[in-house]
């Protein structure tokens, strides 16, 4: 028992200790203006989003497989959704339930489409993204604008309360169902998985299915935090899953000390603290952007190394010790 | 089973083909096409009717008559998107113009991106054009011009990049000139008016760097301007594309001390983020372009001053044109430089209900006759200066002076 | 238990099976062996649902037996243990054991984990691998527990008919050992095995009953008394083949010349290790598995870098430092592993063959001839026999041992001087065994140097001109070769 929680402590240690080194580096930076407790509660409300589009791609990622119309999703939902809210007058609950509904239409779609064409998923997706632009743009060209009335949901505690019924979704349904250790099972090896009676489409098609309940959220999330959102073309929407996607990354390194789904919160909003840390320091946006990605490329350069390192360490300790024992 | 599955993987390929043509089609071009390439196509407009006057009714009394029997003109019209506000307020005010001067406007949609704008114009410019009007400016856009038969063209709200580029467009004769809003000036109004509102520690949000000249204009002006007000510092700024609301929330967390914002740009998600973020009341705020919310965050005392109406630029810019386009005359004499002229600017709730009234509503800021009155074919005395001097008085009070008797 | 009738399978021209007839009883162990190409493979994974029949049928305890997959197939009570690695990577050992299964442990939809856990306990535990948790991740796992892992997750639905697929050459003796215990329990349950193994003393001592197959005939049937090495070898190969395949001189002889030297050599648990290999010998290096002698061969041909110590080529006193440089210095290396390291599975057995010989195929301006490679390729499919349609053939459609022969077909094309041999015969049928044998000693009478690293040690003894034994990275002793040397004594220094 003793082994357990001290085995649980240095783990809890490993995977929070990122986010904290951030916000005390920062905090000192810029003399502790990025370490007010506004900030720490602006950081993680802004993170509310990413953690959950992330929740979306992290299925797919795991088969190996980029989701690029995931913007897209989003985008047309929020779009489409905000405008027919308006048009059946049904309030923030008639927003929630048509941006799931036009979610998970979308990425059933996708599902389908990435089993029957045969061809890699990012070649899927990127195609479909281009169409996912354009619904929206067909039906309501002027994009949607809605009132504050509608918006409450992207502000503090009602996001909070978002991410913590997604957050329990998530943690039952990737570690707690068959679907979930499938999933990683198809990931870890889709030939020895498929000998072992596992239906790879139907895994793959419940994925994306399920990935639309996310991106239906991260919808409403959207359009509440923006209020106004225009039609945009030409994987205009793709910058949408750029954070996601880096937070999917530093949780699959964070993954090795704790579960995914606390992984996806505190890799991502890592990566918000990291942005608004660089704001607080008045870097300006092409900075910003060089150093996240920076930091992302060494953090998993490091991660994907570090065998190497401990081995190449140790090997040289073995050899100073040899080479004195040869030299006596 | 797999019949039926095959029957469905085809009918949803058709309607993703189907869709994607007809999504691209909008791509670059005006509303309503049917183009199968999916490049600009021309919408036909109604040649002999007037469409835009709605409700309201020309002055009576006008002393320029507009001749009979005009020519009928074809004039591309490119700007970035004709579904947001600015835009569609700048195709509604064209639309308005059409019928009287006899001009079929051609909308091309350049997107935001510069080669993808050439480009459609450059196809649109092959359906034959008389004319041009772009929001867009530099070398590429008077040769493709050139190119399609020395066609005219005038820039809007944008201006060439330096003198050096000034002089090599000014050199091409189908170069009518630029015409432009006065973007370092409406910055420098924007830190007048916060100043004037107690404002005194000052956060910026703009665009990136580069992306659009206006926007890098107005931040000019700002700065500029804040260099008179020894006791206005400047606590913090951001310009990213698109995220300016994690940039005003960063800067509510970092800066509590901030009284004051200017945004370049006055997207809704401003307003939203504001709101969220509890800074309704505590900081003042100046912006460019008028939208919904801008009646309700006057009202709440937000708004200290916004600008908008840059619309105006376009029929101007049209003006510009029709004198060449009808009897050669080129009303800027050096196409090197800018005809500036002002924004609408709007300081309070009364304004703003009157920038309703009168700027965006069916008649736009210039009828057909003030129009019709810059013509030199149809007026012999319109010169340079006729425009200088409307531009020089260009604002909402002379809007509303001009236009009261029509409401 | 299972009644096989007429089975016949065909690749393409490459008939795989020819009119299958077969019947193994309830409680039998029977032996299933062959040349490889000779279909045993494809037999076993018809049986296990892996693929399909071209014709013929199944009967399984007396009622018609036709599965449409590996799940299939273990519902119906019949499992098998593959060749290759069977274990899912990133998961744990209880969530390999039962992928496909874990609907049966799901209330409301969700999975109790708790339950799964304790049931491979219980698996682990029957097979006699208790120390295997299985909440571990199976990464953490070496080869042989994965390999266990596998024997598990083939044992989760009880079967009545177990196959094991030349399991045993991936297991070390801990490996081997279970799955004997585990064999003659489903024999004294009256359950059925399916053994198919290269090793015919295994299967001696195994077997009930043991198969012959050749180019996929059965030809024979021997029961328990009539098994011999002998006999089946030569049911095999379709001749006689008496007495030993090694060599059959005991001169031990070779060059004073030092070709290649390892000095204070450290990588691994191999410390401060030093060699030195001469013209015209062939040094055996032995031991267990985990001894050392594999990463020796890895370090003298340059893969891995020792933490002290060099391997030098005495002839231009070049340091092997790379791969690069040992080839080029006409050093060949083949590995253990053979399906990662020695052979590209997607290419084709010309693409690599040619491989590490395109600067001896360069003609004028550098270019290769199509028809220098082809004649090249197809020299080397002669010596060697590879079965196989034509150089053209991609190498995943090879059965293991002639994937083994194409990795030696690649070295003795580039005629090279110097040959590090990691377990060559590993898989491969006493037949090509016995080839290779002749091969490896008309290579030692030209001048060549061979070091090879074996786990068998009957191939040691009658191979080598001098045996370096190796117990945990450290040399234990140095044999010459002689008539008089013997397992046992091998033996008391290894372990």
């Amino acid at each position: 028992m003793g082994d357990k929680l001290k085995r649980y402590a240095i783990n809890t240690i490993k995977t929070l200790i990122l986010p904290v080194l951030v916000i005390a580096l920062f905090a000192v930076l810029t003399g502790g203006r990025s370490l007010s407790k506004r900030m720490l509660l602006v950081t993680a409300r802004q993170s509310v989003m990413p953690i959950i589009i992330s929740m979306a791609l992290v299925g797919n990622l795991t088969l190996g497989m980029w989701d690029f119309s995931a913007g897209g999703v989003v985008l047309s939902a929020a779009i489409i959704g905000g405008n027919l809210m308006k048009l059946t007058n049904t309030g923030t609950a008639g927003l929630v339930v048509i941006c799931l509904v036009i979610g998970v239409v979308m990425t059933t779609l996708t599902g389908f489409l990435n089993n029957r064409l045969r061809v890699p998923t990012i070649v899927v997706t990127v195609g479909l993204v281009l169409i996912y632009e354009t619904i929206p743009r067909l039906i309501y060209p002027g994009g949607v604008t809605i009132t504050a009335k509608y918006t409450f949901l992207a502000s503090s505690p009602y996001c909070f309360i978002i991410l913590a019924v997604m957050f329990v979704f998530f943690y039952l349904l990737y570690n707690k169902t068959a679907y979930g250790h499938n999933l990683r099972a198809l990931g870890g090896s889709r030939e020895i998985a498929r000998s072992a009676g596992l239906k790879a489409s139907r895994i793959i098609q419940t994925g994306f299915s399920i990935s639309g309940i996310f991106l239906g959220i991260g919808a409403v999330l959207h359009i509440s935090t923006n209020g106004q959102l225009l039609t945009v073309s030409a994987l205009g929407s793709v910058p949408l899953i750029f954070e996601p996607m880096m937070g999917v990354f530093l949780a699959f390194f964070l993954s090795r000390f704790c579960n995914l789904t606390i992984a996806l919160v505190v890799g991502t909003f890592t990566m918000t603290a990291l942005t608004n840390g660089l704001v607080a320091l008045g870097l300006p946006a092409t900075m910003r952007s060089i150093t996240s990605g920076l930091f992302l490329l060494i953090l998993l350069c490091i991660s994907g190394n570090q065998a190497r390192i401990i081995k190449w360490r140790e090997d040289r300790k073995r050899a100073r010790m040899l080479d004195a024992k040869h030299n006596t | 089973m797999k019949k039926l599955m095959r029957s469905i993987c085809l009918v949803l390929a058709t309607v993703m083909l189907l869709t994607c043509l007809v999504g691209c089609g909008d791509e670059a071009a005006p509303s309503a096409t049917e183009s199968p390439s999916g490049f600009a196509t021309p919408t036909p407009k109604p040649a002999s009717d007037d469409p835009g006057a709605e409700g309201g009714e020309e002055a009576s009394g006008s002393k320029i008559k507009i001749p009979d029997n005009l020519p009928r003109y074809r004039i591309g019209v490119m700007y970035y998107t004709f579904t947001d506000k600015l835009g569609s307020q700048m195709k509604n005010a064209l639309d308005y113009l059409a019928g009287s001067f006899n001009v079929e406007f051609v909308y091309i949609e350049a997107t935001w991106s510069s080669e993808a704008g050439i480009a459609a114009l450059e196809t649109t410019l092959q359906t034959g054009l008389d004319g041009v009007i772009a929001v867009t400016s530099g070398v590429p856009f008077v040769e493709a011009c050139k190119k399609a038969g020395d066609v005219p063209c005038v820039s809007i709200q944008i201006e060439p990049i330096d003198e050096q580029v000034a002089k090599e467009m000014a050199a091409y004769d189908n170069y009518l000139g630029a015409v432009c809003e006065n973007d370092f000036q409406v910055g420098a109004n924007a830190i007048d008016a916060l100043y004037a509102s107690g404002v005194r520690n000052l956060g910026i949000v703009g665009l990136t760097p580069g992306l659009a000249r206006s926007h890098d204009e107005r931040i000019r002006g700002v700065k500029a301007a804040l260099e008179k007000y020894s006791d206005m510092k400047l606590v913090a700024e951001d310009y990213t594309m698109a995220e300016y609301s994690k940039s005003i929330s960063s800067f509510a967390a970092a800066y509590p001390e901030m009284d004051g914002m200017f945004c370049s740009q006055g997207v809704e998600a401003i307003y939203q983020t504001m709101n969220t973020e509890g800074l309704i009341g505590d900081v003042k705020l100046a912006t460019v372009d008028i939208s919904e919310s801008t009646g309700d965050y006057f009202d709440n005392g937000t708004l200290v001053s916004i600008a908008g109406g840059q619309y105006g630029t376009t029929m101007i810019g049209f003006a510009v044109l029709y004198n060449y386009l009808y009897d050669g005359t080129r009303i800027i004499p050096d196409t090197s430089v800018t005809l500036r002229r002002p924004f609408v600017e709007v300081k309070s709730s009364n304004e703003y209900e009157q920038y309703l009234k009168y700027v965006d509503s069916s008649i736009p800021v210039y009828t057909v006759d003030e129009i019709a009155a810059m013509i030199h074919g149809f007026n012999p005395e319109v010169t340079f200066e006729t425009f200088t001097k409307s531009a020089d008085e260009y604002s909402l009070a002379d809007i509303v002076s001009r236009h009261s008797g029509l409401f | 238990m299972l009644t096989v009738k007429k089975i016949s399978k065909a690749f393409g021209p490459t008939r795989a099976l020819i009119d299958v007839d077969m019947e193994i009883r309830r409680g039998e162990i029977r032996g299933l062996i062959g040349e490889n190409g000779s279909g045993k493979s494809t037999l076993a994974s018809i049986i296990a649902g892996a693929q399909f029949a071209d014709s013929g049928s199944f009967e399984l305890k007396g009622k018609p037996y036709a599965p449409r997959n590996m799940v299939g197939a273990q519902n119906h009570g019949v499992s098998m243990i593959i060749q290759e690695m069977g274990t899912i990577p990133g998961i744990t050992v209880a969530a390999n054991i039962f992928t496909g299964r874990l609907e049966e442990f799901t209330r409301f939809g969700f999975i109790n984990m708790k339950a799964i856990n304790r049931r491979a306990a219980e698996l682990l535990q029957e097979i006699g691998a208790g120390d295997i948790h299985p909440e571990t991740l199976i990464n953490r796992l070496n080869f042989e527990e994965r390999k266990i892992v596998e024997i598990a997750r083939a044992m989760v639905a009880n079967p009545d008919l177990l196959i094991v697929d030349e399991t045993t050459t991936a297991l070390a003796q801990r490996g081997r050992e279970l799955l004997y215990r585990l064999i003659r329990r489903l024999h004294e349950e009256n359950k059925s095995v399916l053994f198919i193994s290269h090793d015919l003393h295994e299967l001696m001592s195994i077997c009930d009953t043991i198969t012959v197959l050749r180019d996929g005939i059965v030809i024979d049937t021997l029961e328990k008394e009539e098994i011999s090495v002998d006999r089946m070898r030569s049911l095999m190969v379709g001749r006689e083949l008496s007495g030993s395949y090694f060599r059959s001189d005991y001169d031990g002889s070779y060059s004073d010349e030092v070709v290649l030297e390892a000095k204070r050599v450290t990588s691994g648990i191999l410390e401060e290790f030093n060699l030195e290999l001469h013209k015209g010998e062939i040094l055996g290096v032995g031991g267990l598995s985990d001894c050392g002698m594999h990463e020796l061969g890895r370090v003298l041909f340059g893969i891995d870098k020792p933490i002290t110590g060099s391997v030098t080529l005495k002839k231009n006193n070049v340091q092997v430092k790379d791969p690069h440089v040992a080839t080029k210095n006409n050093m060949a290396y083949v590995s253990k592993e053979r399906d990662r390291e020695a052979i590209i599975l997607n290419a084709s057995i010309k693409e690599n063959v040619v491989l590490p010989s395109h600067r001896q195929l360069r003609k004028v301006l550098g270019l290769i001839t199509r028809r220098s490679e082809t004649n090249l390729t197809n020299k080397q499919i002669e010596t060697l026999r590879i079965k196989c349609r034509n150089g053209k053939q991609i190498c995943n459609e090879l059965s293991g041992g002639n994937k083994q022969k194409v990795v030696f077909a690649k070295w003795l094309g580039k005629e090279s001087d110097i040959l590090i041999l990691d377990c060559p015969t590993r898989g491969i049928d006493v037949g090509v065994k016995a080839a290779m044998y002749k091969l490896m000693t008309e290579l030692k009478a030209q001048g060549k140097s061979i070091v090879m690293i074996s786990e068998e040690l009957p191939e040691l003894i009658g191979m080598s001109d001098r045996i370096l034994l190796l117990k945990n990275g450290r040399l234990q002793a140095e044999l010459r070769r002689s008539p008089d040397i013997s397992e046992k004594q091998i033996i008391q220094y290894i372990i």
